[in-house]
Formats: C-alpha cells, sequence, structure tokens
C-alpha cells in the first residue's frame, strides 16, 4: 500500500468513527437514572446511614465549628428556607434499612443487599487525601453503610485526579458513584452552573450528578430572571427544599471560620460577607499602627480580574475599588460607582461617584472602567472571569474578530459608561465587584504588559502596597492621596506575612502576629482561648463540603 | 582530560533531551488540567475549554516539545500558570532562599558530619563512636516535621532565640543597614538549616565512617605508621584523602538537591523555597512552572555527576581520564 493510500484509509477511518461517535452522542442524550443512586430512596437512606454530627465531631471538635448541611444555600443568606422545612438527615440506621427495602434492595446471604436483578448495592468513592476530612467522612460511612448492607470501596486519590474524573468525562462516562470536595457558597444564590444544575452536567461542567427534575431546572430559571428580591426568595427557598428533599449533592457541612486576634486590635468585624476593605477602615491598634497579618499562602495575581485564591483576593479588595460590592448582608450594593437599569433589565448604566482619583493622583475615569473590564474579553485573557465577559453583547462578534470593539459596553461621558447583556438576569450584577485598575499604567496594548503589574499593583483603594516578596511578605500602607479621607484607613498600613498553620497560634501568642485565622477546629479555638492576650472571633463562613451522587449510576 | 570533558558535555545533550522528552510525555498523561483546578462555579463548559485552549493549546506532543526548546534557547521558559508570572521570574524569586538555606544545610552537615565521621572511624567501638552511631540513626530516621516542631517550640517558642518562621523581618529591617538585614536573614536560617541538614549530617558521619575504616586497614596506611608519621599527619592527609572519594559523589549529587529546595522544611518555616513552589505546581498543573524546575534541576544533576567524576581525579592521582 502507497503512503497515500494508507493515509487515506487512516482518513476514512476516522471519519467513519467521528461519525458513529457523533450517532451514539444524540442516542445517548436522554440518560436514565440509575438502579442505584438513581433511586431517590437509596440516597435518603445513605444520608440517614451516615452520622454526619459524630463527622462533624471527630475532625472539628465541635459543632460550634461546623454545622450539618442542609441546602445549597448559606445559612447567612437572605435565600435561606426556614429551617424546619428542611430534613436534616439525623443518623437513624433502622430508617435506612426501611429505605432500602422500599426501594427493593434486600438482604442477600453474605449480609449484603441485592435488588430483584441480582446487583449488588456495592459503591465506589472518590476520596482525595489533599485535606482530611474526605478520608474521615468515607470511613465512617464504610462502617455504618456496611451495618445497612452497603459495600462501599474507597478508592483514594489527589484531588486534581478526582475533578478530573467527576467534571472531564463528557455525560455517561463519568466513571465514580460518590466523590466529596469543598467549596464555597457565592453570595448571590443564582446555582445555575453549578453543582445542581442540569445544563452544567456536560464534559467539563461541574454538575456530575447527572439528576434531571424539570421543576428543579424552572425554578434555576425563573430565580435568574426575577428581579424582585422578596419573590426571588421565594423561588430559591422552594428550590432549595427541594434539593433538600431529593439530595442529588448532600451538603455535608457548613464551615465557621475562627480568627484569632491581639487585645490591642479594636474594630475588626469580621463576618461572612464583610468586605475586607470596609472591616479594615474601622481598625484602630493600640501601640505600634501597622497591623500584622498572617497568612498561609498567595499567588501573587494582585490583579482584580485574575485574581482566584482568597488571600489574593483580600489584596485586590484594598488596593483597588469594584463598582458593587457585597454587603454585610451578602447582598450587592453599589461602591464606587452608582448604577441605573434599563432597557428590559438587560443594562447597567454606571455613573462614577466624583473626585475619584487613583493613588498617584490621577482621576479615575470611564475609560479606566472601559479599560479594565474589555481586558477579561482579550484573547490572551486566561484568568478565571471569563463569563463577566462573555455574557455581554456583542461579545461573539468582537471575540469572532468580526467587530473592532464589545457594542454592549459603552462609554457615554467622563464618569458613565454602561454595559449591556444578552439576557436580563438579576445575577449579572455579581460580575461588576471586580476592582477598576488604571488605564495610564496597565495599558501598554498587550496582555502581556497588563499582567506585569501583577506584583506592583495600583489601585484606587485606601492601602497601597509599598513592599512585596513572594511566598514571604506583602507591606501595604495607608493610601496619603485617598479620595475619600472620611473612610481613610486609621492605621499607618498592614504588615502581612506568609505564616505555616501550625505557627499561627504561636505567633499570636508571641505577639508577632494581631491577627490569623488558624484551621477551624477544637485544638486551635481551645489553645487560643487560653492565651491571655487575645481574644477569638468566630462565625460561619461561606464554605462548605459536598457530596456528590452519580445518579446514572 | 580536555577530550574526556568535551566527550562528557557532548553527552549530557542527548541525556538531557531524553529527559525532557520523558517530562512532556508524563504530563501529557497526567490527568486533569490546570483549568480543573480553577473551581469557579460561575465558569461554564465552554469557557473552560477556552481557557484551557489559550493555556495549553492542544498541539501534538512533538510541536509543543520543539516549540518549549525553541523559546528556553531564547530564554524564555513561558508563564506560570498559577502565578501569572514569567516561569524564569519565578525561579529567580525562589532559587536565592532556596540556595542559602540549603548551601548553610549543607556546609553544616558537612563541617559536622565528617570529623565525627574520621573521629568515629579512628576510635571504632570507642564510647565516641557508639555515641556517633546512635546520633546518625536518629538523625536519620527523625521526621523532619516533628524535628523542625520540636526546635521550634523550644528554640522560638519557649527560649525565643530564634524567629518562627519566615526569611526575614521586613517590618523590622527596612529601614536597617545591609548587614543588620543579612544577620536578619541568618537567624531566621539557622533553625531551617539544622532541621535540613540533620539528615544529611548523619548521612555524611556514616559515608565518611565506613569509607574511612577502610583505607585505615590499607598497607600504605600500615606503612606511613611504620615510617613514624604522626598520626594526625597520616589520618588527615594520607587517609582522608583517600576515603574523601565516595563523598566526592555524594557531593556531586548534592548540587541539584541544593537548589531543589525541601518542601517540608520549607512548609514548617514558611521559608520561601523552590520546594513548595514546584508540589503547588504539580499539584495544579502548572506545566509551565513543572517543565522549568524540572529541566533546571535535571540539568545540574547531570553538571554535578559530570564534576564529581572531575574531582575524583583531582582528589586521587590514578583516576585518569583519557
Amino acid at each position: 500500500m502507497t503512503r497515500n493510500a494508507a493515509l487515506k484509509t487512516l482518513a476514512l477511518l476516522i471519519a467513519a468513527l467521528m461519525a458513529l461517535s457523533m450517532f451514539s452522542a444524540a442516542m445517548a442524550e436522554e440518560f436514565q437514572p440509575g438502579p442505584k443512586l438513581g433511586d431517590k430512596l437509596v440516597r435518603q437512606a445513605l444520608l440517614y446511614a451516615l452520622d454526619r454530627e459524630n463527622f462533624i465531631l471527630a475532625q472539628y471538635g465541635s459543632t460550634e465549628l461546623a454545622r450539618v448541611g442542609l441546602a445549597p444555600i448559606s445559612p447567612t443568606s437572605w435565600a435561606f428556607p426556614d429551617l424546619s422545612d428542611l430534613n436534616d438527615y439525623a443518623f437513624d440506621l433502622d430508617k435506612a434499612a426501611a429505605l432500602l427495602d422500599e426501594a427493593g434492595w434486600t438482604v442477600g446471604e453474605d449480609g449484603y443487599r441485592y435488588n430483584a436483578d441480582g446487583v449488588k448495592l456495592e459503591l465506589e468513592w472518590l476520596v482525595y487525601e489533599d485535606s482530611p476530612w474526605p478520608v474521615t467522612l468515607s470511613s465512617m460511612a464504610f462502617d455504618s453503610w456496611k451495618q445497612i448492607g452497603v459495600s462501599l470501596l474507597i478508592n483514594r486519590m489527589d484531588f486534581n485526579t478526582v475533578a478530573n474524573t467527576t467534571q472531564e468525562p463528557p455525560p455517561g462516562e463519568k466513571m465514580f458513584d460518590i466523590y466529596t470536595m469543598g467549596f464555597s457558597l457565592d453570595a448571590d444564590p443564582d446555582p445555575s452552573g453549578g453543582l445542581f444544575d442540569y445544563d452544567a452536567f456536560s464534559a467539563g461542567g461541574f454538575n456530575a450528578s447527572g439528576y434531571y427534575n424539570e421543576h428543579a431546572q424552572d425554578l434555576i430559571k425563573a430565580g435568574k430572571l426575577e428581579f424582585d428580591q422578596a419573590k426571588r426568595a421565594a423561588i430559591y427557598q422552594e428550590w432549595a427544599k427541594l434539593m433538600n428533599e431529593e439530595v442529588p449533592t448532600s451538603i455535608v457541612a457548613y464551615r465557621s471560620e475562627i480568627w484569632g486576634v491581639n487585645n490591642r486590635v479594636s474594630g475588626l468585624d469580621l463576618g461572612t460577607y464583610a468586605e475586607w476593605a470596609d472591616i479594615i477602615r474601622d481598625v484602630t491598634l493600640e501601640g505600634d499602627q501597622i497591623l500584622k497579618l498572617g497568612e498561609t499562602s498567595f499567588d501573587g495575581k494582585f490583579n482584580p480580574i485574575y485574581s482566584d485564591k482568597v488571600y489574593d483576593t483580600w489584596i485586590n479588595k484594598v488596593v483597588f475599588e469594584s463598582p458593587i460590592r457585597t454587603s454585610v448582608e451578602g447582598e450587592f450594593v453599589p461602591y464606587i460607582a452608582d448604577y441605573e437599569l434599563s432597557n428590559e433589565n438587560k443594562t447597567y448604566t454606571f455613573t462614577l461617584k466624583e473626585g475619584i482619583t487613583f493613588s498617584d493622583g490621577v482621576p479615575m475615569t470611564s475609560e479606566d472602567f472601559y479599560f479594565t473590564y474589555t481586558m477579561i474579553a482579550h484573547p490572551e485573557y486566561t484568568g478565571p472571569r471569563l463569563s463577566v465577559a462573555m455574557g455581554l453583547e456583542g461579545y461573539d462578534e468582537y471575540a469572532a474578530g468580526t467587530a473592532e470593539t464589545i457594542s454592549g459596553v459603552e462609554i457615554i461621558d467622563e464618569r458613565t459608561i454602561s454595559f449591556t447583556f444578552k439576557e436580563a438576569s438579576p445575577a449579572n450584577i455579581a460580575n461588576f465587584v471586580y476592582g477598576i485598575a488604571p488605564k495610564h499604567i496597565y495599558d501598554d496594548g498587550t496582555m502581556e504588559g497588563f499582567i506585569s503589574h501583577n506584583s506592583e499593583p495600583v489601585g484606587s483603594g485606601p492601602l497601597v502596597m509599598t513592599d512585596y516578596a513572594p511566598s514571604q511578605f506583602i507591606l501595604l500602607s495607608a493610601n496619603e492621596n485617598y479620595w475619600d479621607p472620611d473612610n481613610a484607613v486609621k492605621i499607618d498600613g498592614v504588615y502581612i506575612t506568609m505564616v505555616p498553620d501550625e505557627s499561627k497560634i504561636a505567633a499570636l501568642e508571641l505577639g508577632d502576629l494581631d491577627v490569623a485565622m488558624p484551621a477551624a477546629n477544637i485544638d486551635n479555638l481551645n489553645a487560643m482561648q487560653a492565651i491571655g492576650n487575645i481574644h477569638v472571633a468566630s462565625y460561619l463562613g461561606n464554605g462548605y463540603t459536598f457530596m456528590c451522587f452519580n445518579t446514572l449510576n | 582530560m580536555r577530550t574526556y570533558l568535551a566527550r562528557r558535555i557532548l553527552q549530557i545533550i542527548p541525556v538531557f533531551l531524553g529527559i525532557l522528552l520523558i517530562l512532556f510525555f508524563l504530563m501529557e498523561h497526567a490527568p486533569g488540567g490546570p483549568v480543573t483546578t480553577m473551581m469557579d462555579p460561575r465558569l461554564t463548559a465552554e469557557q473552560k475549554a477556552i481557557l484551557a485552549e489559550r493555556l495549553d493549546p492542544k498541539l501534538p506532543i512533538y510541536q509543543k516539545f520543539f516549540n518549549w526548546i525553541g523559546s528556553a534557547l531564547q530564554g524564555n521558559l513561558g508563564y506560570s500558570i498559577k502565578h501569572k508570572r514569567p516561569v524564569t521570574a519565578l525561579l529567580g524569586d525562589f532559587i536565592g532562599p532556596t540556595f542559602i538555606l540549603s548551601f548553610s544545610a549543607l556546609i553544616l552537615s558537612m563541617l559536622i558530619g565528617i570529623p565525627i565521621g574520621v573521629l568515629s572511624a579512628t576510635r571504632q567501638r570507642s564510647l565516641a563512636d557508639n555515641a556517633a552511631t546512635v546520633f546518625s540513626l536518629v538523625g536519620i530516621s527523625m521526621p523532619t516535621f516533628f524535628f523542625g516542631l520540636l526546635l521550634l517550640k523550644f528554640l522560638a517558642v519557649d527560649l525565643r532565640l530564634f524567629p518562627l518562621y519566615g526569611m526575614r523581618d521586613n517590618l523590622l529591617t527596612r529601614n536597617a543597614s545591609w548587614l543588620t538585614r543579612q544577620l536578619d536573614v541568618a537567624r531566621h536560617t539557622v533553625l531551617p538549616a539544622v532541621v535540613l541538614g540533620l539528615a544529611s549530617t548523619a548521612s555524611f558521619m556514616r559515608y565518611t565512617r565506613s569509607s574511612m575504616l577502610e583505607v585505615i586497614r590499607q598497607d600504605y596506611i600500615r606503612t606511613a605508621r611504620a615510617k613514624g608519621l604522626k598520626e594526625k599527619v597520616t589520618i588527615y592527609r594520607h587517609a582522608l584523602r583517600n576515603a574523601i572519594i565516595p563523598i566526592i559523589t555524594l557531593l556531586g549529587f548534592w548540587i541539584p538537591s541544593l537548589l531543589s529546595g525541601a518542601v517540608m522544611t520549607e512548609t514548617i518555616f514558611a521559608y520561601p523555597g523552590l520546594g513548595k513552589i514546584s508540589v503547588d505546581a504539580v499539584n495544579t498543573r502548572d506545566y509551565p512552572v513543572i517543565l522549568g524546575v524540572n529541566a533546571m534541576l535535571s540539568l545540574l544533576t547531570l553538571v554535578g555527576a559530570l564534576v564529581a567524576d572531575v574531582l575524583y581525579a583531582v582528589a586521587d592521582p590514578r583516576i585518569k581520564y583519557e
């Protein structure tokens, strides 16, 4: 066979394979719930047979430090349902066994359960070892599920492998029964695109459970369109109750955060949605006027449209200022810009407050706003905010190269700018919580030039970065040119050092640190409470852990 | 000697390329990717696919390989995905601290390990020898994190002799003189260097002892003694020089580890080294960093082995390379 002929055969073969795979994809579009986890009764039985309160005691040492999870909405959110409407699946092995009986799984000779087709109730749980809790939880499940006749296979791997196995493969090829992971809840309760949205059940999507419920999908859509907050809350409450009953993915626990704060610090009001820029404004110190803060690590992406690590984001929240921010209650409120909605709620017209200047004294204009937010649409942008630009009208044309600019973004005058979205949604406002960078410093026409400022950020915030050494420390000083003197910080600066978790409490005790957040467990809590010169602040954070059931199995 | 050197240097090139190829192959087949850990729930599958294509374009492996070599030759190792910083700049950030820490640890362990090794070989089965043996066994088997936390508890927390973490205290010394700042770095480096050096001190000691024991039984040592040479001269000039050859091998392989960092020690003391950065890079599949770090380390390993071979010839005139 000549080389050409061989190539032709190969091409034919590939074409045939592609056609076949497209055909099978079309065939598999409707997925059927599986016999095991596709049955709501089995999922509920598994939850009843998992003593989550005991797990919290074993892992965190106190029910003060984590709460049994109920629904995929933060308990501190305005959209959280009434507690009495939710089932907490309190540990009850008899109830679990009864549910399995009802579902048609009977105990065989070997003590394990089988269904009418002789299938054994055997489940595989993907457990990552990067943090200790999935190991604890799955070991507890192994013991208690065995008592109700469920055989559990624990498969240990690293985090990236769990994420990859559950998310990357297309629907129908996700090879797992159960996996667990930690996540954090946004201030906005909109669950679309997340763990519970059937639209995200895809190759690379976040939903791996494959659970489909028409009513739930309708509620998610309705919540995205409803602009009245009371009505919106009612929609999400109904949805949360439904998820609490159906449990395609169960929220294992809501987690608390604990902070040790030196008594020389006052005015430090921490909370789930408290913005760092707000917290720092009210802080006053006795003695030395620099607040010493200990952090575990930073990536060094001090750029509002690139940061994805909590600690990097903190820095960005005090060095930069955003049009919108979250209030203490978790609602989106105007910050350095007021806005109006028009055009059937699709267009947001922002007007920047008067007199805003960057720390170098140059006034902020709508050009800076435009520049920062359209950098997200830059063809070389590789940060996590892509969704912000993609929802804009005219983005597709711009990305395809058929338009010079994004038609949905328009500068109206020096301080006014409008953003038009393809679809109206109350969740769109969440796109404007990222800080504005000065065009005259950041813009050299390239993305490389833009991100070269990552380690020396310049913004309009109350603090400026004066010194930074990667993986060592960050020194922030009060912005002497701050445009809003009434809201300027009262201290000289913040010195943030990278401190290993094990040393945080010792450093607090020695006075090397004023503020630190050690891991929320009872040992750390007790150790901090025993120290005379510090006090403990704790609150329910927006972090949670979940357990996803593959409902196609 | 010159032809030997030329040949060895030429040999390094294909071996290095082979290592790179294996690295590329492994990364190609590692599950997950850099976008997998970008856990922003608002990113849809479509958006993640766009980002993945921009971060790690789907090219044939050989093309990725040649692209990388092409830009590496121009001094460009790409951008770190996690840190959004050029890999060369990132290496620059961390090589200095890594070197300071590892070099202090190495010097410390040689200064302690080799003399004690000699001592315990010359006084075999004495109390000192037994004590050194016990010490080296403890040193080799002591887990780093335990020893590190122990030192922190006693020397940093209770006695306040050393700082708890970090490489310098910028708040106290930012306006101080150059010397004060260097002393501050030294003060911060003592504990991590001791912890990092402990295991290698013990292995230097063991190597020196066994190699020395072998050498002092040789005929030429007996001759030296018979000639009436002082014991000190016999041991330190004649015996040690021959006993040191295996230690040189050890040293040759030490050079890359001088720069590879020590994850455990760096983590416990929050010392800004390459070890933690490279482990994080593997966990987040930060391919450019994994490649950059490993390419650098494998090159250093190859060079280290070469340097060791050359040092043999210096230490032992019987070894001649053609």
